[in-house]
C-alpha cells in the first residue's frame, strides 16, 4: 500500500474489515445494558420493607460482596471505584463465557484483554496523579535519577502481564479444546469407521468436551476475573497515600527522609 | 522432514519446560496454605482465597511460556 492508500484506508469504514469478536463484545455490552435496565426497573418498584426476590436478590448479594471487597482492599475513601468494578467484573466474566454459546471467543482476541489492561494502567496513573500531584513524577527517578530509562520501560509491565495472563489462559483453553476435538474426531473415525460421519461425532466427544469447556470456561473465568479485580484494587489503592503518610507528607524517596508538612 | 520444523519443535519443548517451575511454585503455595489451614482452621476461607490469587499469579509465567511455544509452532514452524 502506498502512503496515500494507507491514509484513504484509515478513513474508510467497511464491515468486512471488522473482527468478529468485536461483535461478541458488543453483544456482551448489550446483555449487560439490558440487565442493568431490568434491574433498575425492578429496584425502583421494589418495596424496601419486603425482601427482594429473583434477579434483584442476586444483584443485591453481589453488590454487598463487592462493596465489602472494595472497602477491605481499597479503603472507604476509594469506594467510588465500586461502579468500575461492577462494570468490569461482569463484562470480563461474560466475555470468558461467550465462546460457549457459539459466538466468536472474546478473551482469546488480544484486543479485549489489552483493553482491560490499558484501562487498569490508566486508572493507576490517574489515581496516582490525583492523590500525589507533582510527587507522581518521583517514581521515574526512584531510587536515583539514572534509573529513569529503566523505570520508563518497567512502567508498562502491568499492561503486558495482565494482557498475557488473561489472553494466555483463554488461548490455551481454545488450543487444548481444539486439539482434543481433533484427536477425538480421528479416534472416533478409527473406531466407528462403519458409521456415518454424522453419528460418529456424537459418541466420544460430548463428555470430554463438556468437562473441558466447564474448566476452561467457567473455572478459568472465575479465577481470572478474581485475579483482575484483586490486581486492580491493590495497584490502584497503592497510589493513594496512607492516612499516616498524608499527615507527615510523602517520604522523600531519594534520601529516605520524611518531608514534614509545615516544618 | 524439514529440519527447521524439528528445531521449532525442540524450541517449543524447551519453552514449555518453564511450566515445571510454575508447577513447583504453585505446589509450594498450596503446601503452605494447607499448613496454615490446619494450624488455624477458622482462617481457612481467607487463606483459600489468598492461595487462589497466588496460584493464578504464579501460573501466569507458565502461560507466558505456553504463548511462546504456540508462537514458535504456529508462526515459525508452519511458515
Amino acid at each position: 500500500m502506498t502512503f496515500e492508500e494507507r491514509i484513504a484506508d484509515f478513513f474508510t469504514f467497511s464491515f468486512e474489515a471488522l473482527d468478529a469478536p468485536l461483535f461478541s463484545s458488543l453483544i456482551v455490552m448489550a446483555i449487560l445494558l439490558i440487565l442493568a435496565i431490568i434491574i433498575g426497573i425492578q429496584a425502583r418498584r421494589q418495596d424496601p420493607s419486603k425482601p427482594s426476590k429473583g434477579l434483584l436478590f442476586f444483584v443485591e448479594w453481589g453488590y454487598e460482596k463487592l462493596e465489602a471487597f472494595v472497602h477491605d482492599t481499597m479503603g472507604a475513601d476509594l469506594d467510588y471505584y465500586l461502579g468500575f468494578f461492577f462494570t468490569a467484573i461482569p463484562y470480563l466474566f461474560i466475555a470468558f463465557l461467550i465462546g460457549l454459546t457459539g459466538l466468536p471467543g472474546l478473551v482469546d482476541w488480544i484486543a479485549c484483554p489489552l483493553s482491560m489492561a490499558v484501562i487498569l494502567f490508566s486508572l493507576i496513573h490517574f489515581t496516582a496523579m490525583r492523590y500525589q500531584h507533582f510527587s507522581y513524577f518521583h517514581r521515574y527517578i526512584d531510587p536515583i535519577p539514572i534509573f529513569l530509562p529503566v523505570n520508563l520501560v518497567t512502567m508498562w509491565t502491568p499492561i503486558i502481564s495482565v494482557t498475557m495472563r488473561m489472553f494466555g489462559n483463554a488461548l490455551s483453553g481454545t488450543v487444548i479444546i481444539g486439539l482434543v476435538q481433533w484427536a477425538l474426531a480421528n479416534f472416533e473415525h478409527m473406531i466407528f469407521s462403519g458409521m456415518s460421519s454424522d453419528m460418529a461425532g456424537l459418541i466420544l466427544a460430548p463428555i470430554p468436551m463438556g468437562v473441558l469447556n466447564l474448566y476452561f470456561g467457567l473455572f478459568s473465568a472465575y479465577i481470572q476475573t478474581t485475579v483482575y479485580a484483586f490486581l486492580c484494587a491493590l495497584w490502584i489503592s497503592q497510589e493513594r497515600p496512607l492516612p499516616e503518610e498524608e499527615e507527615v507528607g510523602l517520604p522523600d524517596r531519594g534520601t529516605g527522609n520524611l518531608a514534614l508538612k509545615g516544618a | 522432514m524439514d529440519i527447521n520444523l524439528g528445531l521449532c519443535a525442540i524450541g517449543a519443548a524447551l519453552a514449555m519446560m518453564c511450566g515445571n517451575f510454575s508447577a513447583l511454585g504453585e505446589a509450594w503455595i498450596c503446601c503452605h496454605a494447607i499448613d496454615g489451614m490446619t494450624r488455624n482452621p477458622e482462617m481457612a476461607g481467607k487463606l483459600r482465597s489468598t492461595m487462589m490469587i497466588g496460584v493464578a499469579l504464579t501460573e501466569s509465567t507458565g502461560i507466558y511460556s505456553l504463548i511462546v511455544a504456540i508462537l514458535i509452532i504456529f508462526v515459525m514452524g508452519l511458515r
